[in-house]
């Protein structure tokens, strides 16, 4: 840079005047500034993909809903070997994960397939696919992906598959972990619990919680490489139920309300076992936190997640750390919960599509105060079937 | 705060001795500021060494600081046609200013440097913001920069 080599620091404090859209085309400029830029990108609060609902022109668009709206377009076009055919996308550590289901017909066979994508760097990488359930298609049920923290792609990286499709009223389903070290998927889990969510720890260890007889069992599994028999290591049934009744009385336990208002979240670097809970139906009303208490098997609410956010959206709840983020002051104590909703076909019926007012249901619940401040909606974003949380690590 | 009459020295890299009212140094920099304050500048023999930065940027440091403290009053556009006159000046001068900006945190100078070059990189093209900035080893390598062309076609 000619006689000046401005340092990490002053091109930070540079590129945090910048909109978002400048400081991806900086990246190009020259290695310091990449450098700078990407320091940027992941010292923030995770922004909002809203990924193009075309294959065609652009991948996405990221936003930072809280800040006027500053965003920035990915103009690269959908890598090819993401067809129309996935059903879900995650996010984990700056990793797009798309799902596809393949039905073999000559088989007769139906497999999973997971694709990893840095929308960044642009590398990709497949799990091999995953073996379902013979016959097909089926008609998905439920679909919950959750990942260990080490880096992905790298030999101690855990991927844990919960699938429940039904066919002709019957419900099959699949709980599996892939690790990358055999490049195969390695163990499955025959378990004739349906369980409404997964999660795993940095211990290997699989949580799935399931509800029944109207109280809530969070079952443990093991995910050794041996243990092909007996994986449950422990059966805890919760002695208090949490509440059926939302804030303004009414009853509203079922399966399938309990199946889209509940999420769990593993806090890797404590181990701790968060139950998210979401209030509302259309519109986002609140949010409670449960604590799973394993020594007196309960589920303690918690008012308080300190120095931590939680960012929910209809696939996953995830947890990321306030320490050495760059925050605005009103986020500065943590302790809150960022949603956004996307106009997600799977979740509304067709007349409620129709309503984008309410369908873009975005915003911040700060848990000290229990209130919500909801983020206004910009026009300039493109319709998106998929809003969710990403942090870009590129 | 120092009294309006009270000098300081600050001496730059080419150990040439600048004197400036006290007061206008002690209102924009803090580092000053805090030298000032803890006591650890001897008015009779303390010249502050400034050995990153040079005579001609000293000067327009303290030009700006002299200037802001006189016409603080004066209305806002006054000072934004000042500010930017100021700042007319080429890359180096500008990176000059900013190293030195930083190493006296002069806050409000910094403000008006970042904003300058970001007016200066917003929506420009690759090759218009190396050239501003003289930027002549951008360190990609062929491939990256191949890379770069296909991940921001709009960008060239």
């Amino acid at each position: 840079m000619g006689r000046m080599d401005l340092s990490l620091e002053l091109l930070e404090l540079i590129f945090q005047r910048l909109c978002l859209d400048d400081v991806m085309n900086c990246r190009a400029t020259c290695r310091s500034w990449r450098k700078a830029a990407d320091a940027i990108f992941s010292s923030q609060l995770p922004l909002m993909l809203s990924l193009s609902t075309t294959r065609c022109g652009s991948f996405g668009t990221l936003s930072a809903p809280w800040s006027n709206y500053d965003s920035t377009v990915f103009t690269e076009k959908w890598p090819r070997e993401i067809g129309n055919s996935y059903n879900r996308v995650y996010s984990v550590q700056g990793w797009l994960v798309f799902n596809s289901f393949h039905y073999e017909s000559v088989k007769g066979q139906t497999f999973s397939e997971l694709l990893f994508f840095n929308p960044f760097s642009r590398t990709r990488f497949k799990l091999p696919k995953l073996f379902l359930f013979s016959g097909g298609p089926y008609y998905y049920y439920q679909l919950r992906v959750a990942f260990n923290s080490a880096p992905p792609g790298s030999e101690e990286f855990v991927v844990a598959l919960l699938c429940v499709v039904s066919y002709q009223e019957n419900k099959k389903k699949r709980l599996a972990f892939i690790k990358l070290k055999q490049g195969s998927w390695i163990e499955s889990i025959e378990t004739d619990e349906i369980f409404y969510d997964i999660q795993v720890d940095d211990d290997n260890k699989l949580y799935g919680i399931t509800f029944k007889h109207e109280t809530s069992v969070v079952f443990v599994f093991t995910l050794g490489d041996n243990h092909r028999d007996n994986h449950v290591v422990e059966r805890l049934v919760m002695l208090n139920t949490i509440q059926d009744i939302d804030p303004v009385g009414r009853f509203i336990f079922s399966h399938a309300s309990f199946k889209q208002s509940h999420q769990m979240v593993m806090d890797t670097s404590t181990g701790e076992l968060l139950l998210v809970r979401r209030w509302g139906g259309y519109g986002t009303e609140g949010f409670s936190v449960f604590k799973l208490d394993r020594s007196n098997l309960k589920l303690c609410e918690v008012f308080d997640i300190g120095d931590r956010f939680l960012f929910w959206n209809f696939t996953k709840v995830s947890l990321v750390s306030a320490k050495r983020l760059r925050l605005a002051e009103r986020f500065k104590r943590g302790n809150c919960i960022f949603f956004c909703h996307a106009n997600n076909s799977y979740q509304l019926s067709p007349f409620q599509f129709s309503d984008r007012f309410r369908v873009h249901d975005m915003g911040v619940f700060f848990l000290a105060d229990r209130t919500i401040s909801h983020f206004s909606i910009n026009s300039s974003l493109p319709f998106s079937h998929h809003h969710m949380w990403f942090s870009p690590a590129p | 705060m120092g009294s309006p009459l009270k000098k300081i020295m600050l001496c730059s890299s080419e150990k040439e001795i600048f004197s400036v009212e006290e007061q206008v140094m002690v209102q924009h920099s803090v580092i000053i500021n805090n030298m000032i304050e803890d006591g650890s500048y001897n008015y009779e023999e303390s010249k502050i060494p400034l050995d990153c930065v040079d005579s001609k940027t000293l000067k327009k440091v303290i030009d700006y600081c002299t200037y802001h403290t006189h016409h603080h009053n004066d209305n806002q556009e006054d000072l934004e046609a000042w500010d930017a006159q100021f700042l007319n000046v080429d890359s180096n001068g500008l990176y000059d200013l900013l190293m030195a900006a930083n190493y006296l945190e002069i806050r409000n100078l910094l403000d008006l440097i970042y904003r300058t070059i970001k007016n200066m990189i917003k929506g420009k093209k690759i090759d218009e913001i190396r050239r501003i900035l003289n930027i002549k080893d951008h360190g990609f390598t062929p491939e990256e920069e191949e890379q770069n062309r296909k991940e921001y076609p709009h960008f060239y």
